[in-house]
């Protein structure tokens, strides 16, 4: 037997019922067209369409993908980058990034790597960068240096970096790098802080070398011993990194003379399940020669930011020595999205041999998630707390 | 607003809600009628040709992971009903619970069993291309994870032709057969597919033939493209290359939604959230872990029959189903989770990782024709979609137990049939495959013919001393319970009255003697108008498994009919009730 069927008919109650609906419904389907419209206006373009493709396909893709974060000091930062994979030779990669953000930070960088880890074969990597950071915050030298004197400056960095890799066996490898930059230190542009030189120097008790622009080449070698089972998602296993670097002032700051050595460990512990205790221990000298003058402070070791002691801002402690212990739970939220908690224990020292202390260290916790492909890490976002305000963190475009 | 407000808003809100309910707003009841239910709706009336439309994936994927989901929310009615546990049933299912036959579904397996010969062939239309002479290559698939072409054979027919990956040979192409084969035997209209073995020197390609490449320019697409479409195609040991050919449909309008009705089609009278044949796709793609159910793998065609041009619905492209996830195995959590789920999300998120989920525990494949498929830590009502399916997610009781009846239609020489359509080479895959699917297929069934009492296939007769109303315990039937331990005991009511005392028993007949059937007789009388509901009696089932209490019923409804040549009593209506 055949049915014509009908639709229901409304009853009284439906359509009594339809007007609160209706205005529940209205700022969903206005936020709905906005996105449509943003789907709609993104697909219409093939450039954008291969763009969103290009930022997020964990393959090995040539063309443009987008750059952008958030920082507490730059801004809101967007930008464009360019990758063109087996440019050269089978497995190499060229990279070339610019970027601008809210509080007009700059950065511009191409990069050549002849091979992407992990790999077996020598990969030399030749990077050329520009940076201009205009808003960064200074709080003075020392360990206890207090957020009420923080001053802001300007640092433009200029800099011709090439570095070679030379596999050794079993994930040892040795590094060589050779470097020239330019560091130019101006006014800052933060108009609620202090931001002219001469005044910071009289504020913060700095004699001239520590404020001064300068230019110098480094020389640096390193052992590097990398047995994580994959780079973006490290669930075991570990890198163990040391070097050390000579760096010599030119033309009018030849006087300069430094080196920098530094010790890094890093170890993944799968507890259970993908659910990994990462730990990272990092230690870092800034020597100089007795005869030497004052290093600049923006050459020496700095603590805080989304490197190392989270829950501050960027290079919130000062001095010539660091030592940061980091601990991390990460866990998986879905599929290529983990998350994980954290805490930050971190010193700056005058010495870290002489003056050695484990009083007055700064921590820092927080939460955050982590997007990753078996090649490489590719967005972070963070929320860290310190002993200051908290800081956020959005990274996408991370480093490969 | 002012917060004073707030409590009268959602006073009136509240009040509204129960209003709308009371008015019995929601699924029209479907009608009992003397002659019985109807088992075929009109919706193949001759149409005006729709428009085609192709949404996109992207858009697609954030409306029903987001915006639907939100929508949903400000159903008030839908909200209250789920508060009550009185979800809206569906709209187009016939007076015995049932799908009558339309442009979407037809019943098939679960009502009229099919030889495993004629589950095994499928939809054979065509027989798959003719491998005896050239194929013509007319439409290249360049971008993509999976290479792929059209091509038309020597009698003109198209096909899609789609491979396996190079990894996990027989994968996709067995998933596509078999997938198509389930579900056509299951009731819906799928397309014809067929695994095909050929050689590559008898694909041609079409004079003048032009394609966009990778880097997005148009020019002609020459043998060195279809080289490389070929080099990442696995060949057999003889050169041969096995493939999945799929006929091309015709006429086609885009996809369906699985909400709303489409504009343009005047016969798509129910919305489609509320068609049983949507909602119980849950149950029945959950045996074989169809997780893909987005509106992309479907199509409405514009097809001519018996002179009349309507839109014909499809579902299409099973090559995720089964352990393929179409260019890869599955992993894991595929068929347990949305693409993106929100909510085990924020479980994973909050709880720090220390709670697992079930796949989690998952072992590798051992055999990479079947890739990631278990029974093991199935769980029939965990089973998820791609993305937020508005029909899945308004599944009642009903509407799975609907599914789950088709599901366990198939006993173990149907799944046989559907595995042999798959064309393993490997004997122990098959075997494996086979095993997990009866596994599944029991789970499915055990669960949820709990959630209604599973008693079916009424028959009422007319005997020398009363009438007898025989049917089938489901569960017993398909041994998920023992009939020894299984009692029955039924409530038979006239306009509200109860007219006996149940007697509990094993045998699954219910007896209305002579006296009873007088009674009902004089209750009625002669003048009474059919629809008074006078001439309607009620009998109620519920069943009782060992220790456990009595189930809710199954509520028949009969028409009486003193005069009638077979039964005094014609069954006119069944309700699951849950």
């Amino acid at each position: 037997m055949v049915r014509t069927p009908e639709p229901p008919r409304k009853s009284v109650g439906d359509r009594l019922l339809d007007i609160p609906e209706e205005l529940l419904r209205l700022p969903i389907r206005a936020v709905k067209g906005v996105v449509y419209g943003g789907i709609e206006a993104a697909n219409s373009s093939a450039t954008v369409a291969r763009l969103v493709e290009n930022a997020f396909s964990p393959a090995p893709i040539t063309g443009l993908y987008p750059v952008a974060s958030y920082g507490s000091n730059s801004g809101l930062v967007g930008g464009l980058g360019y990758r063109n994979f087996d440019l050269l030779r089978d497995g190499d990669r060229f990279d070339l990034r610019g970027s601008y953000s809210t509080h007009q930070y700059q950065r511009f960088r191409i990069r050549y790597e002849s091979a992407l880890p992990p790999n077996d074969h020598p990969a030399y990597i030749i990077t050329l960068q520009y940076r201009k950071r205009p808003w960064e915050h200074f709080y003075g030298l020392g360990n206890d240096s207090r957020p009420e004197d923080r001053v802001a400056y300007t640092l433009e960095q200029t800099g011709l970096d090439a570095s070679v890799r030379l596999p050794l066996g079993s994930g040892v490898a040795a590094r060589a790098r050779g470097a020239i930059t330019a560091d130019n230190i101006f006014d800052g542009q933060a108009d609620h802080l202090v931001t002219n030189l001469d005044i910071i120097r009289e504020s913060l008790d700095l004699d001239r070398d520590a404020t001064r622009s300068t230019r110098y080449v480094s020389i640096g070698a390193g052992l590097e011993h990398d047995w994580r089972d994959t780079l973006g998602r490290p669930t075991h296993g570990g890198i163990e990194r040391i070097g050390v670097t000579y760096n010599r002032g030119v033309g009018r700051s030849d006087d300069l003379e430094f080196f920098i050595t530094e010790v890094e460990i890093q170890h993944f512990l799968n507890v259970f399940r993908k659910r990994t205790i990462a730990a990272r221990l990092l230690i870092r000298e800034v020597d100089r020669p007795d005869q030497a003058p004052s290093l600049p402070f923006y050459l020496r070791s700095g603590l805080g930011g989304e490197d190392d002691l989270r829950g501050f801002s960027r290079s919130r402690f000062v001095d010539n020595d660091l030592a940061l212990l980091t601990v991390e739970w990460r866990y998986p939220v879905w599929r290529v999205v983990d998350g994980f908690i954290f805490v930050d224990e971190a010193r700056v020292f005058s010495s870290l041999r002489d003056d050695f202390s484990f009083r007055g260290w700064h921590s820092s916790a927080g939460i955050g998630l982590r997007v990753w492909s078996e090649r490489a890490l590719h967005a972070k976002a963070m929320l860290a707390f310190g002993e200051e305000e908290p800081r956020l963190y959005l990274d996408l475009g991370a480093e490969f | 607003m002012r917060r004073r407000h707030l409590p009268f808003l959602l006073g009136t809100i509240a009040a509204l809600s129960l209003m709308a309910l009371a008015a019995g707003c929601g699924a029209p009841r479907p009608q009992l009628r003397p002659e019985g239910p109807y088992w075929i709706d009109a919706d193949t009336r001759d149409i005006p040709e729709p428009a085609g439309a192709d949404p996109r994936l992207a858009w697609q994927t954030i409306d029903r992971t987001v915006f639907n989901q939100l929508e949903q929310y400000a159903d008030i009615e839908r909200d209250v009903r789920i508060i009550l546990g009185d979800r809206e049933e569906a709209w187009n299912i016939n007076a015995v619970d049932e799908v009558p036959d339309c442009s979407w579904f037809t019943n098939r397996h679960g009502l009229h069993r099919m030889s495993p010969d004629e589950i095994r062939r499928g939809v054979s239309l065509t027989g798959g291309p003719d491998t005896t002479g050239p194929w013509t290559l007319f439409r290249p698939k360049v971008g993509g994870k999976t290479p792929g072409f059209r091509v038309e054979d020597p009698r003109g027919k198209q096909y899609i032709i789609k491979f396996d990956p190079v990894d996990n040979p027989e994968l996709a192409t067995a998933a596509g057969a078999m997938g198509a084969r389930y579900f056509h035997a299951a009731g819906y209209n799928v397309p014809e597919e067929t695994i095909v073995f050929w050689r590559p020197e008898q694909l041609r390609i079409r004079d003048g033939l032009a394609f966009t490449d990778r880097s997005g320019i148009r020019r002609p697409f020459t043998s060195q493209d279809l080289q490389d479409i070929l080099k990442r195609v696995r060949r057999e040991p003889d050169g041969r290359i096995r493939s999945l050919a799929s006929l091309a449909l015709p006429n086609v309008k885009g996809p369906f939604s699985y909400t709303g009705t489409r504009a343009d089609d005047p016969n798509d009278w129910c919305r489609h959230e509320h068609r049983r044949e949507l909602r119980g796709l849950y149950v029945i793609a959950s045996l074989i872990n169809h997780y893909d159910l987005k509106d992309q793998n479907s199509l409405d065609c514009y097809v001519e029959e018996d002179g009349r041009c309507f839109l014909r619905h499809y579902l299409i492209d099973f090559g995720s189903t089964f352990g393929s996830n179409g260019d890869r195995p599955k992993e894991p959590l595929v068929g347990y989770a949305n693409g993106f789920d929100l909510r085990d999300a924020i479980v994973s998120m909050v709880t720090l990782g220390l709670w697992t989920w079930p796949w989690e525990k998952a072992r590798p494949y051992e055999y990479p024709s079947i890739g990631y498929f278990e029974s093991q830590i199935f769980r029939p009502h965990k089973f998820d979609a791609v993305v937020p399916n508005p029909a899945l997610e308004n599944m009642t009781s009903r509407d799975a137990y609907w599914g789950a009846k088709i599901v366990m239609a198939f006993r173990d020489d149907d799944i046989r049939a559907i595995v042999d359509a798959g064309q393993y080479s490997d004997a122990a895959a098959a075997d494996y495959l086979l095993r997990t699917l009866i596994e599944r297929r029991d789970k499915i069934g055990r669960h949820w013919f709990a959630k209604v009492n599973p008693l079916d296939n009424f028959m009422v007769t007319d005997g020398s001393q009363g009438l007898l109303i025989a049917f089938d315990d489901l569960a017993v039937k398909y041994d998920l319970e023992s009939s020894h331990g299984t009692r029955y005991r039924h409530f038979l009511y006239h306009n509200g009255k109860r007219l006996a005392q149940p007697t509990p028993g094993t045998e699954r007949v219910i007896r209305v003697p002579d006296s009873l059937l007088q009674v009902i007789s004089s209750r009625v009388g002669a003048a009474e108008e059919p629809e008074s509901g006078n001439h309607l009696v009620r009998i109620d089932i519920q069943s009782k498994r060992g220790d456990q209490g009595w189930s809710k019923p199954v509520r028949l409804w009969l028409w009486h009919q003193p005069e009638a040549s077979d039964a005094r009593l014609r069954l006119v209506g069944v309700e699951h009730i849950d």
